[in-house]
């Protein structure tokens, strides 16, 4: 199963890309790296076998061309596609969402990097008035390096976001689809799934100063009190 | 001929576009690369609509404000915004007009102009020729690899990680902030009345500098300049490397600085004699 595709989403989107015109492999590949603007890129491994087995399936065919071969829908898949056209519509909005983060994540990165360009200008320019054009230059070697622990930082903090978006569009499909394949128990199990990961993150990104052994004692105790709670009141089950 | 009019979150895709042209007048407006179609999407809008034109390859968007009553209409309904995102081919030309919109472009080739009256423009990776006009709107670069072209009242301009072919930029009160390399046989050249000028350049530039400034203070960290204090203006010029490129600041009261940083090599020789 591919990180940033649950499980069947990755089908549907296949039949969506050969819905819009019949290609070859390496075009589907090259596709999905453009509209995920290059934060999930398919490897060859993922992408063949499941054409392989939608073709299994009838849902797709092949014609070899120019000793290519180009897959094509059947009538078959364009069924399938059709059938599914509600969950297709909430996987291009989860696309859409994305790219949207993505152009405000450059934005907010730019702005990082000038406003601590600005700060170390301003440092660097009174040092210089200080010390002569030496100090600076020397003051400069020093900041470089912090700068380019900056730089590694912000690229550490882009690597971790990009985990979590892709860590969150796994859950997040996952869900749609035991929610339209399930039984309704499948999909109450789901929403309560998501009420406690939501739940999880609250608490964990809210220590603002340092967390010490006391705060997690405490959050410890509270937590097996509203567990207690959950279960006798809500749940209704006994010890 | 295409032409949409949004009032409602959508997405739209296109054949092909090779001029994007936008106005807006509230909101964000993001415009990125793609390979692949290019594409609208309007993610939130309130207020007017949006007027989307798609003919022959010529995509232009419009926050209508047509006329008399468009503007109007507009000074009660202040809280009309849109929030756009529209991907194009990488070597587009693009032309944007904002009055408080922000904006983002990245990793576009072509031509990218933009006149804004209060809005921030952020512009990522934009290697061709850029032209920006603001009023009070801040232009923040990163990444840039060609020339420059900047006029402001009071915005500030700030290039950060680059190279430069050219940068010519004009300001009253704007600060003008840049860290990038200058390009072998670029051309600077920064006038501003009141504002900041504070410029980093590697120290093996090769540049025929001229700083002046009537009443603002000049400080270089290159000692191959020389000041002229009695002067009116004061003066710092001098002839860095073989001075093939060149740059002059004129201000009449901003403070003019010029920083040097050590070149990538030399910092790797530092580091490397550190472990």
């Amino acid at each position: 199963m591919s990180p940033v595709f649950g499980h069947g989403r990755l089908r549907l989107y296949l039949l969506k890309l050969l819905e819009e015109s019949p290609r070859h492999g390496y075009e589907v590949i090259r596709l999905l790296q453009d509209r995920f603007l290059g934060v999930y890129s398919p490897s060859p491994g993922t992408i063949y076998p499941r054409l392989a087995r939608l073709e299994e399936e009838g849902l797709v065919t092949h014609e070899v061309t120019k000793g290519k071969k180009v897959y094509r829908l059947t009538d078959a898949g364009r069924a399938e596609l059709e059938r599914r056209m509600d969950e297709l519509a909430e996987l291009e909005d989860e696309l859409s969402e994305s790219v949207r983060d993505i152009a405000r994540e450059v934005q907010e990165d730019v702005r990082e990097t000038v406003r601590s360009l600005r700060e170390e200008l301003t440092h660097a320019a009174r040092e210089m008035r200080k010390q002569g054009p030496a100090g600076a230059t020397q003051n400069l070697k020093e900041t470089s390096q912090r700068q380019k622990e900056d730089w590694q930082r912000q690229k550490a903090y882009w690597k971790e976001q990009k985990r979590t978006w892709k860590e969150e569009w796994r859950h997040t499909w996952d869900d749609a689809w035991t929610t339209a394949t399930g039984t309704p128990e499948d999909a109450a199990r789901v929403k309560l799934d998501r009420v406690l990961r939501k739940f999880v993150e609250d608490v964990r990104a809210a220590p603002r100063d340092g967390l010490d052994d006391d705060q997690i004692t405490q959050t410890r105790e509270l937590l097996a009190e509203t567990f207690e709670r959950i279960r006798c009141e809500i749940f209704r089950s006994n010890a | 001929m295409a032409h949409w009019t949004i009032d409602e979150p959508t997405k739209i895709d296109f054949d092909g576009v090779v001029t994007l042209k936008a106005n807006i007048v509230a909101g964000t407006v993001s415009i990125l690369p793609t390979d692949n179609r290019p594409s609208l999407q309007v993610s939130e809008i309130s207020g007017h609509p949006l007027e989307v034109v798609h003919e022959a390859g010529m995509l232009s968007v419009n926050q209508k404000r047509g006329g008399l009553e468009g503007v109007l209409q507009w000074l009660q309904n202040t809280r009309g915004r849109a929030t756009v995102t529209i991907t194009v081919p990488k070597d587009c030309p693009v032309t944007l007009n904002l009055v408080t919109a922000n904006a983002v472009i990245t990793g576009l080739s072509g031509r990218v102009s933009v006149k804004t009256a209060s809005g921030d423009v952020t512009l990522d990776g934009v290697t061709g020729t850029i032209d920006a006009n603001t009023a009070t709107g801040a232009i923040e670069a990163q990444g840039v690899s060609g020339s420059v072209s900047f006029k402001s009242v009071s915005g500030d301009l700030a290039l950060a990680h680059g190279v430069l072919e050219s940068l010519n930029a004009h300001s009253v009160s704007g600060k003008i902030t840049t860290d990038v390399d200058l390009h072998d046989e670029g051309g600077v050249q920064v006038k501003t009345v009141s504002g900041e000028v504070t410029m980093r350049l590697p120290e093996s530039t090769s540049a025929e500098v001229s700083l002046n400034s009537v009443g603002g203070r000049i400080d270089s960290a290159f000692p191959e300049l020389t000041r002229e204090e009695r002067a009116v203006p004061k003066t710092v010029t001098g002839t860095l490397g073989d001075g093939s490129a060149s740059l002059n600041v004129n201000s009449v009261s901003g403070a003019i600085t010029l920083l040097s940083r050590p070149d990538p090599e030399a910092l790797k020789q530092e580091g490397e004699r550190d472990l």
